[in-house]
């Protein structure tokens, strides 16, 4: 390639580079007028971190009946008289950090009139039923796939959700989650008689949900028996379509009497199943809520206990490191960052400078790919993700290197410049495609993994095939341009020969 | 062509030595594990804890003050706390005790300490409640892994073999399935050993190591092969081959350069405990790629070239055969026609 064809190709590449790193990283900044473009923001700005710099959400669910001893207190000192103090009183018994209240009704003691009633008279069938609550509730955070989630039992009665920053429905979740009830398919309000009766199998009419998707949206497609389809089609002609729609002509899937999926004439398809609940698919996550929750009632043993409204209740919990974690973990990476970029030039000169634009290009790919990639998976950041992305920074420096090893082994031997770099490229190019493809296959061997360590494990992908554009094309072809453009070839790699007799 | 790094060359020949080692290791890890669990922090264990709920809490100086009389009336066992908002003027703050710590007396005096606070008008909130209680782990993160990550390096251990036995003959593919299997299995028996706490994340740092481990073995088995293809390489034994392809350099780098980030994310990041035992699994996976996975090359490729040799002996002596046979049989043919 001609010199001044390098230096315009250098000079644009250079440019591009300099976009990219400030759409990448530049500092975000308002704007003083309030029209229009507000202000900006990089893309390390739309990483979305895990609970080690975000915190969580952490909520309690209380079965009807228990309650904590803060709002026990709370509700003990809103009574006005004494009498009715020491008769609230009287109605619970205490237990550690709650209290349960001796109402049969709530099913939690068997005899509740009984004098000296106390936590250990508490029946036999309500601790089996916080026991398979318990399995219910892990089952169904279990399979949401959460990065990062935690359910304990709290004082024996109550159980306690832990979830990360990063789900932003969580409250939703953690809501629907709570729900034990048993599915049935009710007419507006009116449950279809088919479901009407309480030793009813559900799973006769309904087999199961799963999610669809059709074009950019997904849906809930509801997989029935032939007797559902039966079912569904003698109420296909009364329902009301989604665009007109009225509670009262509506189809609704509910779970413990509460609607959760409705289902509209548009929804019934010809030959009587049903594809219900369409969203645009970014919003796929709420769907999986909704199937998880459907599938476990299905599944699960029917039980008479039920969970207190949570939603007013979820906690936000803040990050262990504070809100200085998110800046100093960007400024621990962003030195490290530098640091390859530097040392390079400081050992190998000019070429040294085509490293460092393979740094900044291995940078500005790995951080695009963090921000703007969703897919459904919650794509967190975590303090893995730093190990994944540095061992991809390392190996770009240290191919490189090689690399520049191979090319001044070949020039001492009396080679060209020339030469030189085309057959140290050819030594080194097998053992660094060997080098990513058992990184690649380590990689994909940890996407058998579940939540936190699938999403490492998508994340070490990207930073394995950026690291390797990079070194086996990007840096190359970087290298070719730097050196068409350079005066001095020797310089360039600080190469030292008194006589060069093949020029 | 001996490399310069004597300590290490020298530690290559010495297979028995470093298998005895990683043995004793493993086995101490294994039964420590065993016998004692990993050591779990916040997310895996369950605790005792003591709990304010705090109604009218709008200023920061508020919450600060409430923490100041909490921690004031409990000397010591705090081993975490955390503190979350329920709603605009109402938040919690919770501090977290080892399972079976007895509390009451401690909430006693906490209550007492935030009643008299709000009744003095030190603490300008509607009211604060204390209360304890115990927390029993049922699932987490973690306990999804265990069988999943001993699948997933099973898996790699397995690829990795198939393509480096491809590329690099049989006694390559093994080094790599050994080098990757040892490295998780040497930082897990090491995080059981050394009691350092473990997080959600330790899975991912057995993956780490395992990819390390990986990536520095097959720089040498590449030096190797490049090694081989010199005129140099004739006058050489296995052993000085096997030596003088250890990539020190290369893997001396790459480890310094992902002990140095994790040094930073030690001091500014978060997850300290993970940065740990970051370090851990690169000076394993260092030790398995430089000394004992070299270590077990050395015999396997002596091994190969024996069987090379033999076999070349075998077909020489069956060329040679063969030759003998054809020509007897010419001779019959010539002199059943002369006759």
């Amino acid at each position: 390639m001609g010199k001044k064809k390098s230096v315009v190709l250098m000079t644009l590449l250079t440019i591009v580079l300099i976009a990219l790193c400030v759409i990448t990283a530049f500092p975000a900044f308002t704007f003083p007028w309030s029209n229009g473009v507000k202000g900006w923001q990089p893309a390390t700005e739309m990483l979305d971190l895990g609970s080690d710099f975000h915190g969580g959400y952490y909520a309690y669910y209380y079965p009807e009946g228990v309650v904590s001893e803060a709002e026990f207190n709370d509700n003990y000192e809103n009574f006005g008289s004494a009498d009715k103090q020491e008769e609230y009183k009287d109605s619970y018994v205490a237990h550690k950090g709650l209290y349960l209240a001796k109402d049969e009704s709530y099913g939690i003691f068997d005899d509740g009139e009984a004098d000296g009633l106390t936590s250990a008279n508490v029946s036999e069938d309500f601790k089996a039923s916080i026991e398979a609550a318990k399995k219910t509730i892990s089952d169904r955070y279990a399979k949401k796939g959460f990065s990062d989630f935690r359910v304990s039992v709290v004082d024996d009665y109550a159980i306690k959700i832990e979830l990360p920053y990063a789900d932003a429905s969580a409250a939703t979740t953690i809501s629907a989650f709570a729900n034990l009830g048993k599915v049935d398919l009710a007419l507006g309000e009116t449950v279809l008689d088919a479901f009407s009766d309480e030793d009813v199998n559900v799973k006769e009419y309904i087999k199961g949900f799963s999610i669809g998707s059709q074009y950019d949206y997904s849906y809930i497609a509801v997989k029935l028996t032939a007797a559902g389809k039966d079912l569904i089609g003698e109420q296909k002609e009364g329902l009301s379509s989604a665009e007109s729609a009225d509670a009262a002509t509506t189809l609704y899937v509910r779970v413990g009497g509460e609607n959760v999926l409705p289902i509209y004439s548009d929804n019934v398809l010809s030959d009587n199943s049903v594809n219900c609940a369409y969203l645009e698919k970014e919003n796929k996550v709420q769907l999986e809520t909704m199937v998880i929750l459907l599938n476990s009632a299905l599944e699960s043993e029917e039980t008479e206990l039920s969970f207190r409204d949570v939603s007013s209740e979820i906690r936000v919990k803040e990050s262990p490191y504070g809100d200085s974690a998110k800046t100093l973990f960007l400024v621990a990476m962003g030195i490290v960052t530098l640091l390859a970029i530097a040392l390079p030039i400081v050992k190998y000169g000019r070429y040294g400078v085509t490293c460092a634009y393979a740094v900044v290009s291995y940078f500005v790919i790995t951080v695009l790919c963090f921000a703007f990639i969703a897919g459904g998976a919650y794509f967190e950041i975590s303090a893995a993700t730093a190990l994944v992305y540095i061992l991809g920074l390392a190996l770009v420096s240290v191919m490189n290197a090689r690399a520049y090893n191979a090319i001044k082994s070949e020039f001492d031997l009396g080679k060209t410049v020339e030469s030189s770099v085309t057959l140290g490229y050819k030594k080194t190019l097998w053992a660094t495609v060997d080098t990513y493809v058992v990184l690649l296959l380590g990689a994909i061997s940890m996407l058998f993994m579940t939540g936190s360590i699938q999403l490492i494990a998508w994340q070490a992908v990207i930073c394995v095939v950026a690291a390797a554009f990079i070194n086996l094309l990007w840096t190359r072809v970087i290298n070719y341009v730097h050196l068409s453009a350079s005066k001095n070839k020797y310089q360039y790699f600080r190469f030292v020969r008194e006589d060069d007799d093949d020029e | 062509m001996m490399s310069k790094n004597c300590c290490v060359t020298k530690a290559v020949t010495k297979f028995r030595l470093w298998a005895v080692i990683c043995a004793v290791i493993l086995i101490a890890g294994i039964v420590v594990a065993a016998v004692f669990g990993l050591n779990k922090t916040a997310d895996m264990n369950s605790y005792s804890v003591l709990t304010v709920r705090a109604s009218g809490v709008s200023f920061d100086a508020q919450s600060e003050k409430i923490d100041e009389l909490v921690t004031a009336e409990i000397s010591e066992g705090i081993l975490f706390k955390s503190e979350a908002e329920i709603s605009t003027a109402e938040k919690e703050y919770a501090y977290y005790f080892a399972k079976g710590t007895d509390l009451t007396a401690a909430k006693k005096d906490v209550q007492d300490s935030l009643t008299k606070a709000i009744a003095d008008e030190e603490l300008l909130i509607v009211s604060a409640w204390a209360s304890v209680g115990e927390e029993e782990v049922a699932r987490n993160t973690p306990a999804l892994y265990a069988g999943r990550a001993v699948i997933a390096i099973a898996v790699f251990t397995v690829l990795a073999f198939a393509y480096t036995a491809l590329r690099y003959k049989l006694s390559g593919g093994i080094t790599t399935a050994v080098a990757v299997a040892l490295s998780a299995a040497l930082t897990f028996a090491l995080s059981a050993i050394t009691r350092i706490p473990v997080d959600n994340y330790i899975v991912a740092v057995y993956g780490v190591a395992a990819l390390f481990a990986a990536v520095a073995t097959v720089f040498t088995l590449a030096k190797t092969r490049a090694l081989e293809k010199t005129d140099a390489a004739k006058e050489m034994s296995e052993e000085e081959k096997v030596q003088s392809s250890l990539s020190v350099k290369s893997v001396l780098a790459l480890s310094v350069a992902m002990l140095g980030a994790l040094v930073l994310v030690l001091a500014f990041g978060p997850s300290r405990l993970f940065a740990v035992h970051g370090m851990i699994a690169v000076v394993v996976g260092a030790f398995v790629s430089l000394i004992a996975a070299p270590s077990l090359y050395l015999p396997l490729k002596k091994a190969e070239a024996e069987m090379k040799a033999k076999k070349a002996r075998y077909d020489y002596k069956k060329g040679v055969k063969v030759a003998k046979k054809e020509e007897k049989e010419e001779k019959a043919e010539v002199s059943a026609e002369n006759e």
